[in-house]
This record gives structure tokens, C-alpha cells and sequence, in this order.
């Protein structure tokens, strides 16, 4: 059996998440490959074989046309029987196209997998994230990995063989034309060490404006939970979520945030939580470190008050 | 621009109990007091199509797959006056649940059976943690082009579809020749409008065609094993104080990574 993890030029700890996969799959036995898609330049995992594609000139970051078309190119030529990916934006549209084109399985959002009696056992959040699903899956397969939610393995020898190179002609897309594209100013929350989370409970613009202020003065990121990107009061780039993104700071301060399923999927990996809320009840108060049932509007004043003392 | 708008019930998550988030004894769980809604991405999607609509003619049918309980959601659909509503048959006790490739192959064999549309819209995923894999099922197996995460769509001089969607590290603004499937993800201050009670009447009048047909593509399906819950593993530690800055003064310390209550 061979796994082939697709690594792009993403960070180190979205890498090593990764390679916890290859490693538990390794030791049952498998045989491991590594797909490299522009310019890698982290320590890879010591597999058995690592290829780059080489595709001068295409941003294989952002565009999932060229992605796919490498990654079937890929596939038809080394045929794995297990294909994983880190989940994100792009790799979510590839996965389930590149399926349908090689009629493989798919599965999406893999949180942990174990390879146990000849079968491969996969979990991951279903129900809105506040359950687990456990599933057996076929073979081939074509998987995306929730990276935030796997525990990093970091190899203690790296691989230091060939890489084979495979050119890749893209070719045009028929029929889809790039016109311009905006690169957008990272927002830092992925990175941050300290965050703030405004939650549907803060209220509304002034509200948030506060905690802008706040997190400016603490040079402290800023980030929401869904509502308040579905009523525009912060862009989609600062959801954290299971449709967001997955942080992992030391400390977050969580403001009027129920502490839904789908929000703290992506706050598994942070340090200490703290939460704010005036309702008790909240189940934000099961899942956070520290607790204190206010008004947060309340407390993001005094904070403010305090930080001009 | 014929639209198609491709819509799933789910349980509204927001009325479970957190308690109610235990797997029960025989592996599942009870939650079934949960109303069904259009999910969320769903909701945007079809707000989106009739913006669409409104902007630049054309039609928008809603399409979904399910027995006679996904009726409601279709004639409030039909309320919000889409032209058509439609539901692909399935057999009585079916399970979809976990199926993603079955409903893809199912709702593109709908789709490929009609007269096609320029434009085939739906919600990224039906929740969160669902698959988020049917759209782009759909749209390979109809040879559309995907678009994922789209933010703005205006029809062009040419023919073509002007569209920007959100890609990993930025905007992406792109001319596509239709048939193309969009996916709508976090779109941002886009709510599904409400319908009159008058129009709410008058959908209970209009038809929903029921369609009968077998699924020309799917693919292995991973088998469901069980569900399990989610280990928590923090203890809260509440703060003795409701006073706003004395929990301020906790958070600062906090911040500097001191212990709150120093």
C-alpha cells in the first residue's frame, strides 16, 4: 500500500500535521510518497520518494484548475492508494474533482486515521462539529486533512534522497479566463500568539469598533465567529471556524461567542481560552480555561480604561 | 441567466441542547426536535440567485433531493417566487446521510436531463462538517466549470460570466464561459429575504415537480462506522467577580500571560 501526501509552500506546522498521517501510516506498513507543488523549502518527511512538479509561472497557490490538472497528471502516473492533502480553500475544490475524474473515494475533513486489520479507519467532526464520525474507507482514496485538529509529527531525520522532477505543461483553461488577481494583506490569525474573538453577542458595529481598538492598543489579532461575517460587520478573512481558519495562539479572549461546534473546531489548538458572556449557560463556559459571565461590551470598556491608566 | 439553485434541509443546530450533543446508547443522537431549515449556505445561495434575477433577468428553478418532508422548504422557496421547484425522488428510507457522491450523482443526472442552465449555484456544504463535495461532483460529472467560494458574479457583453471568488491568498477575478458551478461560502451581509404572507399562500397553490431518475455517476462512498463525542479535555475556571473591571484586570494579565486571577 502506498500514501502520497501533496505538500505545497505552506507553512511548517500545517506540514508536520500532515506527516503525522504518513507516520502512523508507515508504521503499519505502508510505503510513503511526497508530491511537492512549487517552491517547498521546509524539512520533508523521510519517504520513500518525493517528486516536485514543475510548473514555472503558474501560481499552483491559488489556482485550482492547474492544481487539478498536475494533481490527475500525478495520479494517473504514480497511482497511490490513499492521496492526501492539506484542507484549505484549494485543496477542498481539488480533492472531490480530482475523485470524479479518477473514480477514487473521497473523504473531506480528516481528523485522525488508523490503519487496523487491513482496513482504514478515518474520523472527523460531523453535526456541525460538535460529534465525531468514525468511517471505514475503500481504497484508492483522495483525502483532505484537518490539519488544526491533528497532533504535529515532527520526523527526526528528513529526507535526503533524489526528487524527481516531472515538468507540467498547463496548458490554457478552456473557457476560463484569469483576469486579475488581488492578493490579499494577511490578517495574522493563523500566527497569532495573542488573539481576541468577537462573537453575535458583542452586538454591533460600535461594538466590534471597540474591539478593534482594543486589539490595536494590545497588538493583539482580531478575530469572529460566523454571524458577524454573515452581517458584514468583519470580512470573511477573519472567521475562525471550521469554514474559517484553524489558530492557535497562546492566549485567546473570547467575547460573546456561544461556543458553537463549528467556531471551536477552530480553537482546538489554542493555548488558553478565556471567555466572556452574560448567559451562564453558554457552552462556551465547557470548552474555555478561564470563565466570567459579564456583559462583554462591559469589559472591553474597562479594558480600554484600564490600557489609558 | 437560467439559474438552477441547489438547496438541502438540515437540522437547525442552533436549537440543540448542549447536553443533547451526547451520543446516546444506541450510537446516535436526539436531536430530532431540531427544525429543519435551508442551511446556511444554502439560504445565501438562493438570496444570491434572485438577486441575480432581479438584476438581469432570466429564471431561477430550486432543486433538491429528498422525500415529501423537503416539500416545506420548496414552497418557501416558491414564496420568494424562484420559477420553479423541483425534488428528485428518492426511495422511502433512504439514507443520505454521509452520501455525498449518491446526492451529487443524483442532482447532476437532474440537472443534465433538462434544458441546461448558464449557472448552477449552491452552498459550499450542506453544514459544517459535512463532506463540501457535491458541487464540485456535480460539476465534473456535467463538464461545468467550478467556481468555489464565489463574492460577486455580473454577466458580460460577450456572454461570459464576470466572477470573483476568494481563493487561499487573495481574489480571483475571472471570465468563464457558461455552464459553470459556483459554490457560496462566508459571501458576507447577504440574508435571505422574507416572503409576504400573500406570496405564502399563493406557493401553496403552485406545483413541485417530482423527478424520478438514477444516477448516471457516483464513486465508492466511505462506509459509516459510528458516531463518538468530542473529547473537550479543559476545565473552566470561572472568575468569582461579575465586576466588568475586575475581569478586565484578569484579561490583562491574561494577555501578558500571567495567571487571570493574579
Amino acid at each position: 500500500m502506498k500514501a502520497t501526501l501533496i505538500l505545497t509552500s505552506r507553512g511548517v506546522r500545517e506540514a508536520n500535521a500532515c506527516y503525522s498521517a504518513l507516520y502512523e501510516l508507515e508504521q503499519a506498513g505502508w510505503d510513503t510518497e511526497l508530491w511537492l507543488f512549487g517552491a517547498f523549502e521546509q524539512p520533508l518527511y523521510p519517504a520513500s520518494e518525493a517528486l516536485r512538479v514543475e510548473a514555472q509561472g503558474l501560481d499552483l497557490d491559488n489556482d485550482a484548475e492547474r492544481l487539478l490538472a498536475a494533481a490527475e497528471m500525478l495520479w494517473r502516473r504514480q497511482k497511490p492508494d490513499l492521496l492526501l492533502m492539506p484542507e484549505d480553500l484549494l485543496w477542498i475544490e481539488v480533492c472531490p474533482r480530482l475523485s470524479a475524474r479518477t473514480a477514487m473515494a473521497v473523504f473531506t475533513g480528516c481528523s485522525a486515521l488508523l490503519w487496523r486489520d487491513d482496513r482504514l479507519e478515518v474520523e472527523k467532526s460531523v453535526y456541525g462539529g460538535n460529534v465525531n464520525a468514525r468511517f471505514a474507507l475503500p481504497l484508492p482514496c483522495a483525502m483532505t486533512l484537518r490539519t488544526g485538529e491533528l497532533t504535529p509529527y515532527v520526523p527526526s531525520v528528513h529526507y535526503d534522497g533524489p526528487i524527481t522532477s516531472v515538468p507540467f505543461d498547463a496548458g490554457d483553461s478552456d473557457g476560463l479566463e484569469l483576469v486579475e488577481y488581488i492578493a490579499a494583506e494577511g490578517d495574522g490569525l493563523e500566527e497569532a500568539s495573542r488573539l481576541l474573538i468577537a462573537g453575535q453577542g458583542v452586538g454591533g458595529g460600535a461594538a466590534v469598533a471597540k474591539l478593534q481598538e482594543l486589539a490595536a492598543r494590545t497588538n493583539t489579532a482580531l478575530g469572529c465567529t460566523r454571524p458577524l461575517v454573515q452581517n458584514g460587520l468583519m470580512p470573511p478573512g477573519k472567521l475562525v471556524g471550521a469554514t474559517g481558519v484553524t489558530v492557535s495562539p497562546e492566549t485567546a479572549i473570547v467575547f460573546g461567542a456561544s461556543g458553537s461546534g463549528p467556531f471551536m473546531s477552530g480553537m482546538r489548538k489554542a493555548g488558553t481560552i478565556a471567555a466572556i458572556n452574560n448567559d451562564p449557560a453558554a457552552p462556551i463556559f465547557r470548552q474555555a480555561d478561564v470563565g466570567a459571565v459579564a456583559d462583554c461590551n462591559a469589559v472591553a470598556e474597562a479594558l480600554l480604561d484600564l490600557l489609558d491608566k | 441567466m437560467k439559474i438552477t439553485v441547489c438547496l438541502k434541509q438540515a437540522p437547525d443546530f442552533d436549537m440543540v441542547m448542549a447536553d443533547d450533543w451526547a451520543v446516546n446508547d444506541e450510537g446516535g443522537l436526539d436531536i430530532d426536535y431540531a427544525n429543519r431549515i435551508i442551511n446556511c449556505f444554502d439560504e445565501v445561495a438562493l438570496e444570491y440567485a434572485l438577486r441575480l434575477k432581479e438584476a438581469h433577468g432570466g429564471s431561477v428553478q430550486a432543486l433538491t433531493v429528498g422525500g415529501p418532508e423537503c416539500d416545506a422548504m420548496l414552497r418557501a422557496a416558491l414564496a420568494l417566487e424562484v420559477d420553479a421547484a423541483a425534488r428528485i425522488e428518492v426511495e422511502e428510507g433512504a439514507d443520505l446521510r454521509f452520501a455525498p457522491a449518491t446526492v451529487a450523482g443524483l442532482l447532476s443526472a437532474a440537472i443534465a436531463a433538462a434544458p441546461l442552465p448558464d449557472l448552477v449555484l449552491m452552498g459550499r456544504q450542506a453544514g459544517v462538517g459535512d463532506a463540501a463535495v457535491v458541487p464540485q461532483l456535480c460539476a465534473e460529472w456535467l463538464g461545468f466549470h467550478c467556481i468555489s467560494n464565489l463574492l460577486e458574479l455580473t454577466p458580460a457583453p460577450d456572454g461570459r460570466l464576470a466572477m470573483a471568488h476568494q481563493a487561499p491568498e487573495g481574489v480571483r477575478r475571472l471570465l468563464v464561459r457558461p455552464p459553470a458551478v459556483a459554490t457560496i461560502g462566508n459571501m458576507g451581509d447577504i440574508a435571505l429575504r422574507s416572503a409576504t404572507l400573500k406570496a405564502r399562500i399563493a406557493a401553496k397553490r403552485r406545483s413541485i415537480d417530482q423527478i424520478r431518475i438514477s444516477a448516471a455517476h457516483t464513486l465508492p462512498q466511505p462506509a459509516f462506522m459510528g458516531l463518538k463525542n468530542r473529547v473537550i479535555g479543559r476545565e473552566c475556571d470561572m472568575m468569582e467577580t461579575e465586576d466588568p473591571r475586575e475581569i478586565a484586570v484578569g484579561l490583562l494579565h491574561l494577555l501578558n500571560g500571567e495567571e487571570a486571577n493574579a
